[in-house]
């Protein structure tokens, strides 16, 4: 081990936490669940630090040596480690905790910006996705998650921020909320622009049918996409389709879900039959030679004959 | 000011602090996040002292948490003069039942509790008891019906942050009894020499009693240590040691009166007197 990176009883006053920790919500339940683990055992796991001056700043383990504090001790033990660049910092911070434990996105969303910035000094160009995931240690599917939250109005962040100090299973409008809700409608933008022009009153719109109960499920959102890619998908009239949309972005008690059904769900329902048709007409086309002797497969081949012709022969 | 306690959290702890600035108008702040003793594994969100020892706060999403908890136990064992509140936000994300089950958990430590709404105003809506003043519980059933309710009335009072008043409460139904079987024991010609049970002090009453042989002298030299005790402890202490001994014996003095609550009716009865309160 080199000898700056050596294990150690370091004094709890003597820690300053890290400006660049990621992670801004403590959640009260998960406090405790800590705290009555310290008490009973001690800290298991060292937190680490680097020196900075006669003080120590934080890499990682904030919560614990929070309750450390709490719970009066004077010491904690801590791997003092080489203090870092600011961007190593930033990123030692990520990759500890995308292998140890899972962050709310929102918290890695809030810190994403400052390592894009960070990078771009380093590189000399904007960090493209994956080179973001392989310095974060994040896939690059989270990274693009995120961005989508970093792009959210200051006000629809203060409220993710409000359902995260909430334990987990209270928490309403969360960040799948609003990721649901930004990708359809980004996909809505792309096929309307102009019909999302204001876009904060749609959203305004829609987090009100969710508060409700018009809108029961996130995943209903979904339902927006479909409707936007319909002309395109499934012959849909475009002027039915933007009417359907105007419909539910309209402040009323619309739901999604009812508007999909009564315009574009039976041709998508339609469409995914004629997929699922072709899928099975493909799989019996490409059967090998030894499949088509299988007594089995051709039973089976026999009853779906056998349908086929009944439905077909009925009027 | 505050590197523990969460952000969401400081206008709640602002406020708690002022509620308690007012309601005791000669507090010291110590600190905020501070130790008060080594022994005790929690530094309290703010910390003060007055004359009667140390007033701690905790302010959490929560009323009572695992902290809580903790310091009670320790601060018990170890004796320090603290009288422990709980601040926490009535819009909080915990159901309901937790919230009443944790208020019942803080209310059963004799923790004081403070509410703080959204808007930044707050109530305390129960003064806290010094903690090694604390009486886990009281067996009611060992006394007579007619007494259960006034002395179930002043342990509410004592655990409820006013433990001078509780033992007053147990007191003046002691005194009660004492000077109403003084009564009647005159009447029935047992009690003798000049003694008025209305107007003379309670200790010249007891002495009569206890001279006429009107019930057991054992009950009644307890009476009169009660009522010496009560006024001994009413001073105001100096220093730690002084404030831990005022407390030791008021706890002691509260005991006592349930003590004598529930030998007094027997020895009354026995020489057959009725119990009148």
């Amino acid at each position: 081990m080199n000898a700056d990176k050596r294990l150690k009883e370091i004094r709890i006053d003597l820690i300053d936490r890290n400006p660049e920790n990621p992670r801004i919500v403590f959640r009260q339940e998960e406090m405790d669940s800590l705290l009555i683990s310290i008490q009973k055992f001690g800290v298991q796991v060292p937190i680490s630090v680097y020196k900075e001056g006669s003080k120590f700043i934080l890499i990682d383990g904030e919560r614990r040596w929070r309750t450390c504090q709490k719970l009066n001790f004077d010491t904690i033990p801590a791997i003092i480690q080489e203090k870092p660049d600011p961007l190593d910092n930033l990123l030692l911070m990520f990759n500890i905790h995308a292998l140890r434990e899972q962050w709310d996105l929102f918290t890695i969303s809030h810190k994403i910006t400052r390592i894009i910035e960070l990078l771009r000094d380093r590189l000399g160009r904007d960090p493209n996705e994956l080179e973001l995931s392989k310095e974060t240690g994040l896939t690059r599917g989270v990274i693009r998650r995120c961005n989508l939250l970093i792009r959210l109005p200051e006000r629809f962040k203060e409220m993710i921020l409000n359902e995260l100090h909430k334990p987990k299973s209270k928490q309403n409008f969360t960040e799948d909320f609003f990721i649901e809700m930004e990708t359809n409608l980004k996909t809505v933008k792309n096929s309307f622009p102009d019909l999302v022009e204001n876009l904060d009153d749609i959203r305004d719109v829609l987090i009100k049918k969710y508060e409700s109960g018009v809108i029961t499920n996130i995943i209903d959102f979904r339902m927006l996409a479909k409707l936007a890619r319909s002309p395109k998908n499934v012959s849909y009239s475009e002027d039915e389709a933007r009417r359907a949309l105007e419909d539910i972005f309209s402040d009323n008690r619309v739901d999604i879900g009812s508007v999909y059904k009564s315009t574009v769900g039976d041709l998508y329902d339609e469409k995914k039959l004629i997929s699922n048709f072709s899928n099975v007409q493909y799989y019996i086309e490409n059967l090998t030679p030894g499949e088509i002797r299988d007594q089995d497969i051709r039973s089976a081949l026999v009853e779906l004959r056998t349908t086929i012709d009944k439905i077909l022969t009925t009027k | 000011m505050y590197s523990v306690l969460s952000d969401h959290l400081h206008p709640i702890a602002d406020t708690a602090k002022k509620l308690l600035e007012e309601r005791f108008d000669k507090i010291k702040l110590v600190g905020f996040e501070t130790s008060i003793d080594k022994s005790i594994s929690w530094k309290p969100t703010i910390l003060w002292k007055d004359s009667y020892g140390f007033i701690a706060c905790e302010v959490s999403d929560r009323p009572f948490g695992p902290i809580l908890e903790i310091a009670h136990s320790q601060i018990l064992k170890h004796g320090i003069p603290v009288r422990i509140f709980t601040a926490y936000p009535t819009d909080n994300d915990f159901r309901s039942s937790e919230i009443t089950r944790d208020i019942n958990f803080a209310k059963s430590n004799a923790i004081g509790i403070i509410n703080v709404n959204d808007d930044d105003t707050g109530d305390i809506i129960r003064n806290a008891l010094s903690v090694p003043l604390y009486i886990s519980s009281v067996d009611f059933s060992t006394l007579v019906k007619k007494l259960k309710g006034d002395a179930k009335g002043a342990f509410d009072t004592y655990m409820g942050g006013d433990p001078t008043h509780g033992v007053q409460e147990l007191g003046q139904i002691v005194e009660n009894i004492i000077r109403n079987l003084a009564t009647d024991a005159k009447k029935k010609g047992v009690l003798t020499g000049s003694v008025n049970p209305d107007k003379d002090p309670q200790s010249k009453i007891i002495e009569s009693l206890m001279n006429s042989n009107v019930i057991k002298n054992g009950v009644l030299g307890r009476c009169r240590g009660y009522a010496e005790d009560r006024n001994a402890v009413s001073h105001k202490p100096r220093g730690v040691k002084q404030i831990q001994e005022q407390q030791k014996r008021l706890k002691e003095n509260f005991q006592m009166g349930i003590r004598i609550l529930e030998e007094l009716p027997s020895a009354i009865k026995e020489k057959g007197f009725r119990l009148k309160i």
